[in-house]
């Protein structure tokens, strides 16, 4: 998978898919026609973008729009083919030419500036501290029993307040701990011990280099008889 | 307008219907894109206000086009049959890919939410799969402003994401 690929499928897994402001039918047809008002028309879209589901319609109605002009003179132009104006094309002139001398004069001085373009290498990886040295859990991992539940693991040599994240086997967070300077922590009370695959780890805060580090992801499974 | 001619617009429009939902309808376009735009032609010449073809019907075919390709997408989604793989989250993975994966989408989203407008728009809407031509046609941009606000927006975002903990 390429990096943008990876980046791509992240950010869909995370889309509301339910988001709240879905467009009527009118709205879409509107948006369609080109008959939105500014507003709403930056509203539209600020809703599309958020909205997996409105993006699809969204993406369909593009390519609608893109090609019916072509045999129905009754059908808006394409947005992209319409000529901007003479006074945009002196406006983009003048920003060129700024942005030219822009360059020009400031380049020396900004060597990072071209660093992170888009065909940069980039692999995203978890929070993970190969470059450093993270917090180690410990306990529970594997087949545990639903009593008595507790979380324990090693704290960072160089971080030693922890966070504790539980999470479900559908990849969500059911549970962050308080911070603590502890290296055990009990289940929480609030929340019901269900049969099934978990996974938790540790969050080092502050350190040397300040932000947080995730430890490894470990595994169990929480059951009625462990074996 | 002619009732031969009528048929043809209806025909073409039925075409475009399948192609624009063959756009966001994935690896399963070509087995049920035919019976999308056998329903769009119907539901084209039902539309059509009672008997009487208009003198002037190409702009409101367009429009009953727009909100039949808004119910064939809809249709589709509620049979599961819409999206690309890419875009559904892939709980055949392994959990840790799964939860690696969750974790950066909400740090993108985050990020994103520290980007300019402009930028935090171009970068999304690449993010969701729309191509230059079409971010140029929807917020009117140039193509030079487009793909610049692509390549400053996903630099941008880079730099979040590796301020965040995520590496190269």
């Amino acid at each position: 998978m390429t990096e943008i690929e990876r980046i791509r499928t992240a950010f869909r897994v995370t889309d509301p898919d339910e988001a709240e402001g879905h467009l009527s039918e009118q709205q879409w047809e509107s948006l369609a026609c080109g008959e939105l008002g500014h507003e709403d028309h930056e509203a539209a879209l600020d809703h599309i973008l958020g909205c997996r589901r409105c993006t699809e319609i969204h993406q369909s109605l593009l390519v609608l729009r893109e090609h019916a002009h072509a045999f129905d003179p009754g059908a808006p132009v394409p947005d992209i083919t319409r000529k901007p104006s003479r006074r945009g094309w002196v406006f983009s002139g003048i920003l060129a030419v700024a942005a030219t001398l822009f360059i020009i004069i400031f380049r020396p001085l900004g060597p990072d500036m071209t660093s992170n373009g888009p065909s940069a290498a980039f692999d995203p990886i978890l929070r993970s501290s190969q470059w450093e040295q993270p917090a180690v859990p410990l306990s529970p991992i594997g087949q545990t029993s639903m009593s008595g539940i507790v979380f324990s693991w090693t704290s960072s040599p160089i971080a030693p307040v922890s966070i504790v994240q539980l999470i479900d086997n559908r990849g969500e967070v059911v549970w962050t701990s308080q911070e603590t300077e502890n290296t055990s922590i009990e289940w929480p009370g609030d929340l019901a011990k269900q049969p099934g695959h978990y996974y938790w780890r540790v969050l080092s805060l502050g350190g040397a280099v300040g932000g947080e580090q995730a430890s490894d992801l470990v595994a169990f499974d929480l059951t009625d008889n462990p074996p | 307008m002619y009732e031969e001619d009528f048929g043809h617009l209806v025909r073409q429009y039925s075409r475009l219907i399948r192609s624009a939902v063959a756009r966001v309808a994935g690896p399963s376009a070509a087995r049920i894109c035919d019976d999308v735009e056998q329903n769009v032609l119907i539901a084209l010449w039902q539309a059509m206000p009672g008997e009487q073809i208009p003198d002037h019907p190409s702009s409101y075919i367009y429009r009953a086009a727009v909100r039949e390709t808004i119910r064939a997408v809809r249709g589709l989604k509620q049979t599961s049959e819409l999206g690309p793989e890419a875009d559904k989250a892939d709980f055949s993975a392994p959990p840790d890919a799964i939860v690696e994966s969750k974790e950066l989408g909400r740090a993108i989203r985050a990020a994103l939410s520290e980007i300019g407008a402009d930028r935090r728009r171009a970068v999304t809407a690449h993010l969701a799969g729309y191509d230059v031509k079409e971010i140029m046609a929807m917020f009117e941009w140039p193509y030079h402003k487009a793909r610049n606000l692509i390549a400053r927006g996903m630099a941008d975002l880079r730099r979040k994401l590796e301020a965040r903990g995520y590496r190269d």
